[in-house]
């Protein structure tokens, strides 16, 4: 785990807090929407709620092909209350599209069920969602921001890159911060209109070959 | 398109007539029929479905009632849509803020910002709410129940995370500040700057083109519609706007 800000400690406790109250003190369906930087922010939340609240906890992530997020609540058994951390982890494109499509369509099934729908996006996808599920994200109760400080400023990124230097990373956690980092940089820069195609290249190259570094790595 | 949508609709139109048939076999009563869901649609679809296939949409025998997007009313096409149906209704708004921002509120405007807090305190015991808390909330609702609904649940978590036993209006500004921040990633400054105008003149341009629609689809810009239809900018916004 990365060392963090005190401010930021407590910044995140007391997200916990409101999401555990707000699962305490509503019976019914719950639509709530998570930030999240990295994975870790997400494995960080559910081991902390587990600990907090007695109820199983599933997971759910949609990265291609995807399906509706909402299947998974009429597949549950309504007579135990689950927690479904459904996270979003495609890129900015059609998957979202139609995977804010389904719940826009679809979000009536949170009248029938007891389970807690907490949605997981990285930032940017997040405002994607929102225009494009506009229906559906006026049914939520909460937005929690569970992100963790930044793994590598874009700053720092975008000087590794123009430096033409990839430093040499042997610890998982730190390349997938790297990775982490370039995804973010593109995400930020794709949309530009003033890009510079070359730049964008070569840090889709500087990702790949992180992303490739990684595969050397079992999954902790 | 057409090839995927048609078999959906007579599909539907079959079963409403199923349904009324078999409803009155059995009850010897007549149906209304309310299809929700219809207004979710985007305002492509709305067109389609509304528009091109408005006609059949009026074929069942008995009498159906269609929820639809409210920018439709801004189509080019909606007095033929409405050719269609026997009427349309409007849902309206509460009407919590004067069409001049700095108006003070006229009889009927505290009138219907008293029926919204009557709405709030039903859901509620209202001594768990500091009257300077339940008047922001009805203030930044806009007027729009769910809005109410969803600020008044914030408000109550920041005062239990508190340990507070009471809702004060500091806890209400809390939950203002975090739909506000929503607002501000969603809100480009191109969009801002029509919202400023929205703020100036209560009107909106309904051409799909000049993107106000969309401003009223994502509750940037409320549609009032007391007496004559209205537009405000939703007053949790209003903050992010520059000022006249």
């Amino acid at each position: 785990m990365r060392a963090v800000a005190p401010s930021q400690v407590d910044n995140w406790t007391k997200k916990l807090k409101e999401l555990s109250l707000l699962i305490k003190f509503s019976p019914q369906s719950i639509l709530a929407f998570g930030i999240f930087r990295s994975p870790d922010d997400i494995s960080h939340l559910k081991k902390a709620l587990s600990s907090e609240l007695a109820m199983p906890i599933v997971e759910q992530r949609f990265e291609h092909q995807v399906s509706s997020p909402l299947t998974i609540l009429r597949e549950l058994p309504s007579d135990k209350r689950h927690i479904i951390f459904s996270i979003y982890q495609g890129d900015l494109d059609k998957n979202l599209s139609s995977y804010a499509g389904f719940a826009n369509i679809q979000r009536e099934v949170l009248n029938d069920v007891p389970h807690v729908l907490l949605m997981f996006f990285r930032e940017r996808a997040l405002t994607d969602f929102i225009k494009q599920a506009p229906d559906f994200w006026a049914w939520r109760s909460a937005v929690l921001d569970f992100q963790s400080e930044a793994p590598l400023s874009l700053q720092e990124a975008w000087q590794a890159i123009e430096s033409q230097e990839q430093p040499r990373i042997t610890d998982r956690e730190a390349l997938e911060a790297r990775a982490q980092g370039y995804k973010e940089l593109i995400e930020s820069y794709a949309y530009n209109q003033d890009r510079d195609d070359n730049y964008l290249g070569r840090t889709y190259f500087r990702l790949a070959s992180t992303l490739e570094d990684l595969t050397e790595y079992e999954e902790p | 398109m057409r090839q995927e949508v048609e078999p959906q609709f007579s599909e539907l139109i079959a079963i409403i007539d199923d349904i009324q048939q078999e409803i009155k076999w059995q009850t010897k009563k007549k149906l209304i029929c309310l299809i929700d869901g219809t207004d979710k649609a985007s305002i492509e679809t709305a067109e389609k479905l509304f528009y091109k296939h408005g006609k059949y949409l009026t074929d069942p025998t008995c009498s159906v009632v269609y929820s639809f997007p409210t920018a439709l009313q801004h189509n080019t096409h909606f007095n033929q849509v409405r050719h269609y149906f026997s009427e349309s209704y409007l849902l309206p708004n509460f009407r919590t803020q004067m069409p001049q921002q700095q108006a003070a509120p006229d009889p009927e405007t505290e009138k219907q910002c008293h029926d919204l807090k009557e709405v709030i305190c039903k859901r509620m015991a209202a001594d768990l709410l500091e009257p300077e808390a339940l008047d922001a909330l009805v203030h930044f609702s806009g007027g729009i129940v769910r809005s109410s609904i969803m600020l008044t649940q914030r408000a109550t978590l920041k005062a239990l995370i508190e340990g507070k036993e009471k809702i004060k209006k500091h806890h209400v500004d809390i939950a203002i500040n975090e739909e506000r921040r929503i607002f501000d990633r969603l809100l480009s400054e191109k969009q801002k700057g029509l919202l400023e105008h929205v703020r100036r003149s209560n009107d909106i341009d309904a051409d799909p083109e000049a993107g106000y629609l969309e401003l009223l689809h994502n509750l940037s810009i409320i549609e009032y519609a007391n007496g004559h239809v209205w537009y405000g900018v939703n007053p949790v916004v209003h903050a992010l706007l520059r000022e006249d």
